[in-house]
């Protein structure tokens, strides 16, 4: 965590990146610090143009800081770099990489080589690889001829025969339909769950894929963290307080709005709106309250009231802010505008 | 229905297309990282290509400049030559391939036709620029040009015939590469290597076995070049072609000319249409 | 979600990596050795189920050599220069391997998106060069005889060899040296952008020429002597004339044994340079952010 001083598996400092174009240098990461825990699943989100590539590829050896250092597990990207490589992987979202004439099965086995595999673990690791990720039946299959899903999962498979210690996922669902990205989404998960200290640094533009995914979420825009931490703690710079949506058929006569506010740890109630019966008159009319709660244990107490109060219960929901809202409050606009913005 | 099978947008359509085509390959042929590339590929490739021959040349002892004048010019024009020859495949795969925009260009109401041979046009005209550079070395070696200089009246009958052909024999190769997916890239230059064999650019044509030199003399390319050289030097190449009447030397041009544009359009259509129902205007040769 | 961990049991898993991480020179040695047999698979494999290239990895360089046959008869030389051609085209091969299968390979692995992939492997750039070369020298050596047979056939060429070991060791040697400028050309090629092609294009024609693989490369006086020096190809075709076509002995620029030492040293020199030159290329390339830009 911040401030921690256990080692950690990423340690950014000050990292900044400028690039020199045709018409003047471009920054694009400025001053980024960065720590995540062995174990963790980071998630970098921000819109195209962020940094967030920048980023990733800075911290996998492909890229060196215009200024700054970063190290991967204490070793240092840039003068350790043969090292860094020796636990890391990467893999890239829309990436077609690969020997069109090669089987899926001996593009994996040259891959295992390279990573240093003994031959025969290497292999049995392909075919592990091949079964976990449910692409046995296409492993004599050459590359040319596989989708993009199956080269996506191909990609995977490669990124985990050397069981790396640290994954760089850029981007990873990019271009997939539902099912094959919850299928790598569920995959990353149970890699990390096989051996603690397993540490992901996933970049996305997809909120809720973070939001889902991540432990923890730093929010980049243009190459600067905007704010960081779990996805519970961005949303509440948004809202602070857990807010639920209680639908009933109507408000109890011997119950007042100002009752209810002095319920405990109640701290607003507003009646949000009411259903109106529909033009055939099917539907009764339906009374929703918007109550903020200093704590979702509180909510107990308010049903309670209500049921007492002979209030019949019809819905129950718990509203929360989306990653979207916490970006637009940071940011002063949405995720697409900001890439409408970065685009010119 | 379609007014004209090639383009089927129209005449307006199909100029507006190659007007745009030949701006775009201007954009990315003169789009040099560094300049001193772009000289030294316009320049050395070409002087190398000549100094290659002329070394070769020399084995046989000294060379006079008739000998030398000959290679020149036909090395020259060849640099034109298999600009144009190779240019619509290699656009048309680079389309398909690179750049990724063949099937949004198909898409368009406008036809591939006017948009290869407005790549072609520009890729032969820079191509133009080399030649000169190995005319100019040619001149520095002493070869004589023609006494009064060029034929202006001959040049302007057979420049633009001789680029027609050419222009028209590329775009037939185009259609016929572009419904490969393996070694497409290859045949272009092939094609262009044999060319340079038969075409008598760098020796007379009766040093090919027999009937090797009837399909020779069957190219226009063939024609084209000593009609430049008569154009130019004033002078006629040893053997069969030194023979021929420049008139008919014209109307042999002019007709094959006329042949190569009467069937290639056609012949390039069907292979774009070929190629669509293959599956192959989208797909990569490679992996 | 993941569990991290903190505290000692972060310290023990770090100590434990770096441990991991530390490859004694023996195992790096092997590594580097197995990577070169893993990245000439492709290459091998590619050539066996795709053997179409063999037909235009003939064709180009026999029409080739067709216009300079021609050209030499259209001037009346002698035949033995006509069978100097011939093996000239067929060593000229292994040069073309380099530039294009070699040099240019790492630009083109870039623009498909698998240089990406070596860079985070623990594989060095010079192993992956190595493997792109022997992979694709069975291909060359094949293309090579078989130029040197359609030659012979084709225009009844005739060789007197009175050392056929001397003979083997000139090419052996002679490839080995282009090899080695090619795995300093790769390292060119890797930060090349759309000019690469042209790069390509730059190293044919001229490198004939000044290589002397047509024409001796004692004609060109200064320029000659210069590129014995530097290019490969220059002391490699002016000993296997020698050699092979003992009629044109007296075209050589060096003795015989001299050139071999040439090119030896030149392996050597070139193995060393090349290897720190990709080295460098790679540090520049990712401080430019050069690397992995497509050349568009």
């Amino acid at each position: 965590m911040p401030g921690s001083t256990s080692p950690a598996a990423v340690n950014a400092t000050g990292i900044g990146r400028v690039f020199q174009a045709k018409g003047g240098p471009v920054t694009a990461l400025d001053g980024i610090d960065l720590r995540i825990e062995p174990g963790e699943l980071f998630g970098v989100l921000g819109p195209n143009g962020a940094g967030k590539s920048t980023l990733i590829k800075i911290l996998s050896t492909l890229l060196l800081p215009s200024t700054g250092s970063a190290s991967i597990f204490g070793l240092d990207v840039v003068t350790e770099t043969a090292r860094v490589r020796r636990i890391m992987n990467l893999v890239a979202g829309g990436d077609f990489s690969g020997y069109g004439l090669l089987t899926v099965r001996e593009q994996l086995a040259m891959f295992a080589q390279f990573y240093g595999l003994p031959y025969r673990e290497g292999m049995a690791k392909v075919d592990a690889q091949l079964a976990s990720f449910g692409i046995e039946e296409i492993r004599d299959r050459k590359i040319s001829a596989l989708s993009t899903g199956q080269r996506q999962k191909l990609n995977f498979a490669r990124s985990f025969l050397n069981d790396p210690w640290i994954l760089f996922l850029d981007e990873p669902t990019i271009g997939l339909d539902v099912s094959a990205a919850r299928d790598v989404r569920d995959r990353v998960r149970a890699f990390q769950a096989e051996q603690p200290g397993r540490t992901v640094l996933l970049t996305t533009h997809y909120m809720a894929e973070a939001d889902e995914m991540c432990d923890r979420i730093a929010i980049v825009d243009h190459g600067r963290i905007l704010a960081q931490g779990t996805p519970t703690e961005l949303k509440r710079m948004v809202q602070k307080d857990a807010l639920f949506i209680v639908g009933i058929d109507a408000l109890p006569a011997n119950i007042s709005m100002d009752a209810f506010r002095a319920l405990p740890g109640v701290i607003s109630v507003a009646a949000r709106d009411s259903d109106g019966s529909d033009a055939s008159g099917v539907g009764s009319p339906m009374l929703r309250l918007a109550i903020g709660l200093k704590e979702d244990a509180a909510l107990g107490g308010v049903i309670s009231a209500l049921a007492a109060g002979g209030a019949h219960l019809r819905e129950i929901s718990k509203s929360e802010p989306t990653l979207e809202e916490v970006f637009v409050q940071l940011v002063g606009r949405g995720i697409s505008e900001s890439d409408e913005s970065s685009n010119g | 229905m379609r007014p004209f099978g090639p383009l089927r947008g129209g005449a307006a359509d199909a100029a507006r297309s190659l007007v745009a085509s030949a701006r775009l390959a201007w954009a990315i042929e003169g789009n040099w990282a560094e300049p001193v590339y772009l000289a030294a590929f316009l320049i050395i490739r070409p002087l190398a290509f000549l100094g290659l021959f002329l070394a070769v040349l020399s084995i046989g002892g000294t060379l006079n400049v008739a000998t030398i004048g000959f290679v020149v010019i036909g090395q020259a024009v060849f640099q034109i030559v298999s600009a144009a020859l190779e240019g619509p495949t290699h656009a048309l795969l680079d389309d398909r391939e690179r750049y990724r925009t063949i099937r949004y260009i198909f898409a368009t109401p406008s036809s591939l036709l006017p948009v290869s041979i407005g790549r072609s046009l520009v890729k032969a005209s820079i191509a133009g620029f080399s030649a000169l550079i190995v005319i100019g070395a040619g001149m520095l070696l002493g070869v004589p040009m023609r006494a009064g200089g060029p034929d202006l009246l001959l040049l302007a009958a057979v420049l633009p015939l001789g680029l027609l052909s050419v222009v028209g024999l590329g775009i037939v190769l185009g259609g016929i590469c572009v419904q490969l997916r393996n070694d497409a890239w290859a045949y272009p230059q092939a094609v262009s290597s044999t060319v340079f064999l038969l075409c008598g650019a760098i020796f007379p044509l009766e040093v090919l076995p027999g009937p090797v030199q009837s399909v020779a003399a069957a190219l226009p390319i063939t024609w084209w070049i000593e009609g430049l050289r008569r154009a130019l030097l004033g002078t006629t190449s040893p053997g069969i072609l030194g023979t021929m009447p420049t008139s008919e030397l014209l109307l042999i041009l002019a007709a094959g000319t006329v042949v190569i544009w009467l069937i290639s359009p056609r012949l390039f259509v069907a292979g774009i249409d070929r190629a669509r129902e293959k599956g192959y205007l989208d797909r990569n040769t490679a992996s | 979600m993941g569990d991290s961990i903190v505290g000692t049991e972060a310290a023990e898993l770090i100590s434990r990596i770096h441990q991991e991480t530390s490859w004694s020179l023996g195992r790096r040695i092997r590594h580097a050795f197995v990577s070169v047999v893993a990245r000439a698979y492709p290459r091998v494999i590619g050539a066996a189920r795709e053997p179409s290239w063999l037909f235009f990895d003939l064709v180009f360089p026999i029409l080739g050599m067709c216009s300079i046959v021609f050209l030499l008869r259209s001037r009346g030389v002698d035949e033995a220069w006509i069978a100097s051609t011939i093996l000239a085209t067929a060593l000229l091969s292994f040069w073309i391997s380099v530039v294009w299968m070699m040099g240019a390979q790492f630009h083109w692995e870039r623009d498909s998106g698998n240089l990406l992939l070596y860079i985070t492997a623990p594989v060095g750039l010079g192993a992956i060069a190595l493997g792109m070369a022997i992979g694709g020298a069975l291909g060359v050596v094949i293309r090579a005889v078989i130029i040197t047979v359609a030659g012979v056939l084709l225009f009844g060429a005739r060789y007197q060899v009175a050392d056929p070991f001397l003979l083997a060791l000139v090419i052996l040697v002679g490839v080995a040296a282009m090899y080695s400028l090619g795995v300093c050309l790769s390292s060119v090629f890797l930060i090349s952008g759309r000019e690469a092609d042209h790069l390509g294009s730059l190293l044919n024609e001229p490198m004939q020429l000044l290589g002397g693989v047509y024409a001796p490369v004692r004609s060109m006086g200064t320029v000659g002597v210069v590129a014995l020096g530097i290019l490969p190809l220059a002391p490699a075709i002016d000993a296997l004339r020698q050699v092979a076509v003992p009629q044109l002995a007296a075209t050589g620029i060096l003795p015989v044994g001299v050139e071999l030492l040439i090119l030896l040293v030149m392996t050597i020199v070139f193995g060393v340079i090349g290897r720190l030159l990709l080295a460098h290329i790679e540090r520049v390339g990712r401080a430019g952010g050069k690397l992995l830009a497509r050349a568009d």
